[in-house]
């Protein structure tokens, strides 16, 4: 971490505790952000896939337990090959489905629609899929202290189970959510591996719900009262709106004052509901956190609504600001953001923890890239 | 934080190995032994001899001088050194572990190639793409074609209705009728023809499998019957090539290419969606477009038909393009306004520039470049084409009659429209007719 070798805490005897560091900083990450930039415009984006092996490598050596880091083996190549695999294995066939549909079947006639519904229901197994392939790369392609991380589990699996939770969610109108969020992480909790030291993840849906049920209603509150109260607290500070009628709207748009209210009504209405959003994600992020354990060591998380909503905004201009090539830069943030308020309580007995009897997946996420899904 | 490990020379140094078999970390002292790294445990006995050719450093990106993390790629173990003495030894024994831009330039090498296959990939899409599509659309059963065009045909009636009021029947059978005078005799499917409303668009397109589609702006803007046999040859050229379904598995292959290529839901978007609105848009290459000029003229004269039809009409866009390219729209407008027809290229009072010769083949010059540059073959030179296919011929047939021509540019009007155009209708002039 500063340089030299930690020597591991009593090496060889019983367990140690786990202390978590990140120590990523801004001006390497900008470095790299900007020369992927420029390699990814001259290579038509193709050095994309070099480019986020790059960034992983950065964030991953940067990231510590117990003072030494994780590294990432993954390649670019990996990633540039399962790439054209899956042009050539869901892209292609996807694309002659489509053709057939759209060209030969007869329009609204029941081989399209039928044929159309199918079709999107592959394709959101398909989205599920390759999220769970992707994770699945990048932990085998992670190693601290020599172990390989390691998931098991069918993708397949995971990519009918979140069809399945989307539809519930549709059918109930959101309110199933934190049910699903809270299987779809026991699910990959439970298949993540540290070696052959499996994770475990005890959560429930319930207290989630309750908390979900809590955020939805302040929301709705928030929404039809939030706008009123604060153009009142606004015409008590002087600043009125030029015309009552909801309906002048362009009135309104051309007199600086009413627009000065429009911006902090909506504006403020806007900040508040993100960050009831922000208080339940902390919520569900501390509560799925302290239900996560391996071995002897049980995990837990403080994160807190604000400084989450912190991180969020800071992202999005990021991200926003530098078109794009600042994303880096952001989830560096996350990763600090991550391992500074990550602890654990008990001990982790590493001299039996071993290499993990998981095969390997030989090739990257291309899927993933596809479908235009980026974890990191 | 580090100790410096005790003892450190050149002949060996202490370090911190995984095993890669447990998680436990492993005090090791570690020496270099001619062309191997010599790993042994600090009982003395050697736990791991590592040929130095096969070491590499564990991949990083910005990397700490001070410490060296190495492994024999695709193994699990991984060593750690900061001893500074042993390093430079170790260095010097292996030079390949130094850190140096090596790295930089491997990534410039490989982005370079990169650049250079991305070039290599959109001159082979540019290239190659025709070479596949040609034949395929040429060999491609014609039933099979026909379907996707009638396919096609209801996909487009969503985004463009057809003019298929009663009152328009005459119109289109008067269009319908000059497609099968047109149509060459040995092409043995039939041409169906279509008028639509085109949201403002002037054109006139192709479907596969043999319709020819008129949008009621087209109409409109064809100014004799002449013009529309010309416009209608020409599309009957690209179906009896079949050149439209080549176009389209094209565009399809451009665009399904092109968006694999940047990946993201866009590029699933664009894969899995072909929309017909892009026929719209469809080009041919020039060599098509060249092959269906010459097949209009020659299907026109075979009728008796005049192809000065053509030269009017390109030479009428020449001017029209010209004046919006060098006007303002705000002038055009006035222009309009004063009641002056646009494709006449200038306003009350201004001088008329499509007449300076000098300025005339100035303007051919750049234009014919961004031709080049462009698909289309240049309007002069199609019309100067058209020009001399007609020699000083004068004995042309008229493609519509009057009252033809009449009920096809009312065919997509109201019934108010109708009237008030039936009014002010002028018939083309009579020197057009056969003495």
């Amino acid at each position: 971490m500063d340089g030299g070798i930690d020597r591991p805490e009593s090496p060889g005897t019983g367990g140690v505790p786990l202390r978590f560091g990140q120590t990523g900083r801004a001006l390497p990450i900008v470095g790299l952000a900007v020369g992927n930039a420029l390699l990814g415009l001259v290579t038509l984006s193709l050095f994309r896939f070099w480019a986020r092996t790059r960034v992983r490598r950065y964030l991953w050596q940067t990231s510590f337990i117990n003072g030494e880091p994780l590294d990432y083996s993954g390649k670019g190549s990996e990633l540039f090959v399962s790439f054209l695999m899956a042009i050539g294995l869901f892209i292609a066939p996807a694309l002659l489905v489509s053709l057939f549909l759209t060209l030969w079947a007869e329009p609204g006639g029941a081989l399209q629609v039928l044929g159309w519904m199918a079709a999107s229901g592959l394709l959101g197994v398909l989205y599920g899929y390759a999220t769970y392939r992707q994770r699945g790369y990048i932990l085998s392609r992670t190693h601290w202290r020599g172990i390989r991380f390691a998931q098991s589990g069918s993708a397949v699996g995971y990519g009918l189970a979140l069809l399945g939770y989307l539809l519930l969610v549709s059918l109930t109108f959101g309110l199933f959510t934190p049910v699903m969020n809270n299987r779809l992480v026991r699910r990959l909790r439970t298949n993540t591996w540290f070696g052959d030291a499996r994770f475990a993840y005890d959560g429930k849906a319930l207290p989630l719900f309750w908390r979900f049920l809590a955020a939805i209603l302040a929301a709705i509150v928030v929404i039809f009262t939030g706008p009123a109260l604060l153009t009142s607290l606004m015409a008590e500070a002087g600043f009125e709106l030029a015309d009552a009628d909801p309906e002048a709207l362009g009135v309104l748009l051309e007199d600086p004052a009413s627009l000065i209210v429009l911006a902090v009504a909506g504006g403020g209405t806007g900040l508040v509901l993100l960050l009831i959003g922000a208080l339940y994600r902390a919520f569900e992020l501390n509560y799925m956190t302290a239900h996560t354990s391996i071995g002897g060591v049980r995990f837990a998380f403080r994160a807190t609504g604000l400084s989450l909503l912190w991180l969020w905004v800071g992202n999005v201009l990021i991200i926003a600001l530098t078109f794009g090539i600042g994303l880096p830069f952001a989830l560096v943030r996350v990763m600090r953001y991550r391992l500074h308020r990550l602890s654990a309580e008990g001990t982790l007995e590493l001299d039996a923890i071993g290499q993990a009897g998981q095969p390997v997946p030989r090739w990257g996420e291309g899927l993933a890239d596809m479908l235009g899904l980026m974890e990191i | 934080m580090a100790r410096d490990v005790d003892g450190g020379t050149a002949a060996g140094a202490d370090g911190l190995y995984n095993d890669g078999r447990t998680a436990r970390a492993h005090i090791v002292r570690v020496r270099i032994a001619g062309d191997r790294l010599e790993i042994v445990s600090a009982a003395g006995e050697e736990i791991a001899l590592w040929p130095l050719a096969e070491i590499r450093r564990v991949p990083e990106e910005r990397s700490d001088p001070a410490v060296l993390r190495l492994w024999r790629p695709g193994e699990d173990a991984r060593l750690t050194l900061s001893d500074p003495a042993f390093m430079r030894a170790l260095y010097a024994a292996a030079p390949h572990l130094v850190p140096r831009r090596t790295t930089r330039i491997g990534l410039l090498l490989r982005s370079v190639g990169l650049a250079a296959a991305s070039a290599g990939f959109l001159a082979g899409i540019y290239f190659g793409l025709p070479l596949v599509a040609e034949p395929f659309a040429t060999h491609l059963p014609y039933g099979i074609e026909r379907r996707i065009g009638e396919n096609l045909v209801e996909q487009d009636a969503m985004v463009r209705p057809p003019c298929d009021a009663p009152e328009g029947e005459a119109g289109r059978a008067a269009l319908q009728a000059l497609a099968d005078r047109l149509a060459p005799p040995d092409w043995p499917h039939p041409i169906r023809t279509r008028i639509v409303y085109g949201d403002g668009f002037e054109n006139a397109y192709a479907l596969p499998g043999g319709t020819v589609v008129f949008t009621a702006e087209m109409i409109d803007f064809l100014a004799d019957p002449d013009e529309v046999a010309h416009v209608l040859a020409h599309e009957i050229g690209h179906v009896v090539r079949r050149h439209v379904l080549a176009a389209m598995v094209e565009q399809m292959g451009l665009v399904v290419l092109l968006e694999s290529l940047a990946g993201g839901t866009g590029g699933v978007a664009g894969v899995i969606l072909p929309q017909s609105s892009m026929l719209i848009g469809l080009s041919y290459s020039r060599e098509a477009e060249r092959e269906a000029d010459a097949l209009a003229i020659a299907y026109l004269t075979r009728n008796g038909y005049s192809p000065l039809g053509g030269a009017r009409m390109f030479e009428r866009l020449l001017a029209r393009t010209r004046m919006e390219t060098e006007r303002s729209p705000e002038e055009i407008e006035a222009a309009e306004e004063t009641g002056r027809e646009v494709h006449e290229g200038r306003g009350p009072g201004e001088p008329d520039r499509r007449l300076d010769p000098k300025d005339t083949e100035a303007y051919d010059k750049a234009r014919r470049f961004t031709t080049f540059l462009s698909t289309h073959p240049y309007d002069r030179d199609r019309a100067e084409i058209a020009r001399k296919a007609a020699g000083d011929r004068a004995d042309f047939e008229r493609p519509l009659s009057a009252e033809e021509f009449a009920a096809l540019k009312a065919t997509c009007l109201g019934e108010k429209e109708r009237k008030a155009l039936n009014e002010i209708f002028d018939p083309p002039p009579e020197a057009h007719r056969k003495p």
